[in-house]
């Protein structure tokens, strides 16, 4: 097979690229590794959908070992594998689209040297950022209401979909942050609030994160961008597993070598060849290849494939609302069966710097706890003295269930790089095509857990103010596995950065990484969006390149 | 050739002693080196080998479905089915069978026989033989950590159970459990449709 460019993968680094050069004209083949749903196979099954292999591979077919720290024993999981299929992440995705604020782009120049940590600036800034923002806004569909956010940074207009609807409750919360000083705004969520082609408005489901859309509302890739692409021309190949990047005596890339569903081997020539699996597993795919000029893996001569790891740190809290002691006209708002809730607090962006905190909070949003019951019901057994079940579990779920409305609210700050934490190949496990799995190796910056319990203990004030009981803190500077970064990032020092900005690798211009591995840093946001707007914009590079 | 009394005792203490060493030095690691209880008369056990898959044998089968009716009682007063009502055991089956869940399945399995093997060691007779409240107690006593060994988990695997026999008490029916989607309605639970089946929205 010959074609213009060949992207691996298919999700938010994936589909823009594939998107822009079909439409240009370039002939594009992306191949995917998992398999290609259609909206029917979208069914409201916890079990099958979110409990089972639907999305994430089973450990012992397709393993990731992670060490919770440098010094921790190895443990195999299949915690940071993002959905495996076409849309890839953007598929099960909960679709929160923040944009990244102009800060994130340049800590050190911002908040001076972060001791301890190996981030840098990006090569550039939220102003060369933000058309692609307006380009994902509207390709892709993102719906918002801008009027309520101050602290939102700058933008051409209005959002191209009206905001979702809300639940009632997010009238309550606007009136408890008002009343400490806060600014609640609405969410903007990649869901469209009106048809769209082949794609259905939002019907209110309210099953969007751990769950695909069957009305195609939510704003995959696989509903927004490989339609257009595949129009244009470009061949998507699903259950296709890049087993390595193919080198030329020259030092550029000749193509990759895939595997089908059946096992047969294929290569794909191709002038361009675009790495976009995440940035875990990008970074595995090119310490995967090599070639003589290439020894320690294609693009890592300098070493820094795979290192500066970051995710985004998450706090999480919740507190139930119990209908005893409202009147009538509360409880029934409170039962409104509208799933979203809608809101976000970006009051504690920035902050004073103190102890651990270099002057970055971040984001904090509420929500519903999801709907899935079996997740609701996990959370109810243990307590103090250990597992609970029995009566004292059957009286626990029918409180939980009928009594009261549990809140959640996750609290997103930034995961700032350091030198521990990497990924590399594992010396034993590998996947089920014999090739080394990733090897995740986590090692925090004191920053991340201080920035995060700031915002938890900020947002649990906010649910004390609506009258929440029972609060209760579930993570403090967790790990957020979907959202990755930093593995392949841009810079414009090949000594500490494996692409440059025009996002091609440093040491091989016909080799792109365009997923959140080539992002230098994490954000205080969810960085689906950032990833998509990146991945817009060197596409328009691309472009210039295969047209010159 | 005759032999020394004193080396004939010898030797035999030592190979006594280095049996039971190498019993104990089993069993610390999790193997299966108890005697199994006699299965009654006419009771099937699982054959070894390649079979149709079958993930649990009737003994365990029958330790399983005790068990998750500790775990999930139901309450009649709240409206709320046993796990047996709803079809837990039925799923579990399902579920087990499932290749990836192989690892969930012998866990399970390993926690059966465990069970059995304290119940034996502590009262004296097999899991099923007890009287409700002291198979009440043994699961009491599983979930305390007694008895633990160095290559499995007791307490976890019963963790295990418990979650995936709320798989089959809270998820859909289509896997087996909640038989009726009678948990979701006594728990007010509106799990949305699927616009596939023609009916947009949350449950009436």
């Amino acid at each position: 097979m010959k074609c213009d460019v060949v992207v691996v993968g298919s999700g938010a680094g994936g589909g823009p690229i594939a998107y822009e050069l079909a439409k240009a004209g370039a002939s594009v083949i992306v191949l995917e590794k998992g398999p290609r749903h259609e909206k029917k196979d979208f069914v409201h099954d916890e079990i099958s959908t979110c409990r089972r292999n639907f999305f994430l591979p089973w450990p012992d077919d397709d393993p990731h070992v992670v060490l919770a720290s440098p010094d921790a024993k190895p443990n195999r999981t299949n915690a940071g594998w993002i959905s495996q299929c076409v849309g890839g992440g953007t598929v099960h995705m909960s679709g929160f689209f923040f944009r990244f604020h102009e800060k994130d782009f340049a800590l050190s120049k911002h908040y001076g040297p972060l001791n301890g940590s190996t981030a840098i600036d990006w090569p550039f800034g939220y102003d060369t950022l933000a058309p692609y923002y307006d380009k994902v806004e509207k390709v892709v569909g993102v719906s918002g209401d801008v009027s309520k956010n101050p602290f939102e940074p700058p933008r051409s207009g209005p959002f191209p979909y009206d905001p979702v609807l809300t639940h009632p409750i997010s009238r309550w919360i606007d009136e408890a942050g008002d009343a400490l000083g806060l600014h609640p705004f609405h969410v903007p969520r990649a869901i469209i609030t009106r048809p769209e082609g082949d794609r259905g408005a939002c019907v209110y489901h309210g099953l969007c994160g751990s769950y695909g859309c069957e009305v195609g509302a939510k704003s995959s890739t696989l509903a927004s961008l490989i339609p257009g692409a595949e129009k244009a021309g470009a061949r998507v190949l699903p259950k296709s597993m890049v087993r390595e990047i193919v080198m030329k005596k020259d030092g550029r890339a000749k193509g990759v070598v895939f595997e089908d569903e059946t096992g047969a081997r294929h290569e794909v020539e191709a002038k361009i060849v675009v790495v976009a699996c995440s940035a875990i597993e990008s970074a595995r795919l090119l310490l995967l290849s090599g070639s003589s000029a290439h020894p320690r893996g294609v693009g890592n001569n300098a070493d820094q494939v795979g290192r500066n790891l970051c995710f985004s740190t998450l706090g999480q809290l919740t507190g139930d609302i119990a209908y005893d002691g409202l009147d009538d006209t509360a409880k029934a708002e409170l039962k409104n069966g509208m799933p979203f809730i809608g809101r976000a607090v970006q009051d504690f962006y920035e902050v004073d710097p103190s102890g651990d905190v270099f002057g970055k909070g971040g984001t904090f949003h509420l929500l519903f706890e999801h709907d899935n019951p079996i997740h609701a019901a996990e959370r109810l057994i243990r307590d103090k003295n250990g597992l609970v079940y029995g009566e004292a579990l059957m009286k626990k779920l029918h409180a939980h269930f009928t009594e009261r409305r549990t809140l959640e609210v996750e609290c997103f700050s930034e995961w700032l790089p350091t030198d521990g934490c990497r990924v590399t190949l594992d010396d034993n496990a590998t996947d089920r095509w014999g090739l080394p799995a990733a090897r995740i190796t986590l090692n925090r910056h004191p920053s991340d857990r201080a920035a995060s319990a700031l915002l938890v203990g900020r947002a649990r004030v906010l649910l004390e103010k609506l009258g929440a009981t029972n609060i209760r803190t579930l993570d403090v500077g967790g790990v957020t596995y979907v959202l990755q970064h930093g593995t392949c990032r841009m810079g414009s020092d090949p000594n500490t950065s494996v692409t440059t900005p025009a996002g091609h690798l440093h040491e091989v211009d016909n080799v792109y990484v365009t997923d959140g591995g080539s992002l230098p840093s994490s954000g205080a946001v969810p960085s689906t969006m950032t990833i998509l707007a990146n991945a817009f914009r060197i596409a328009d590079g691309m472009k210039s390149k295969l047209a010159g | 050739m005759a032999i020394k009394r004193r080396t004939f005792v010898v030797a035999g203490v030592g190979t006594v002693a280095l049996g039971a060493g190498t019993w104990a030095w089993l069993r610390e690691r999790g193997y299966d080196v108890d005697p199994h209880p006699a299965p009654p008369q006419g009771e099937q056990r699982a054959p070894v080998g390649p079979l149709a898959f079958t993930p649990f044998d009737p003994v365990a089968l029958k330790i399983l479905g005790t068990v998750v009716g500790i775990l999930i009682p139901g309450d009649e007063t709240l409206g709320l089915p046993s796990a047996v009502e709803a079809g837990v055991v039925e799923f579990l089956v399902r579920a087990s069978a499932l290749p990836g869940m192989l690892p969930v399945r012998n866990d399970l399995l390993k926690l059966t026989r465990h069970i059995d093997i304290v119940a034996q060691r502590h009262r004296g007779v097999r899991f099923d033989e007890l009287d409700d409240a002291t198979r009440r107690a043994v699961i009491d006593d599983v979930r305390a950590g007694g008895d633990k060994r160095r290559t499995f988990d007791p307490r976890g695997a019963l963790e295990t159970l418990l979650r995936l026999s709320l798989e089959g008490y809270l998820g859909h029916p289509r896997h087996g459990g909640n038989a009726g989607a009678k948990t979701w309605a006594a728990l007010e639970i509106d799990m949305p449709r699927d616009v596939e089946a023609g009916h947009e929205g949350h449950h009436p």
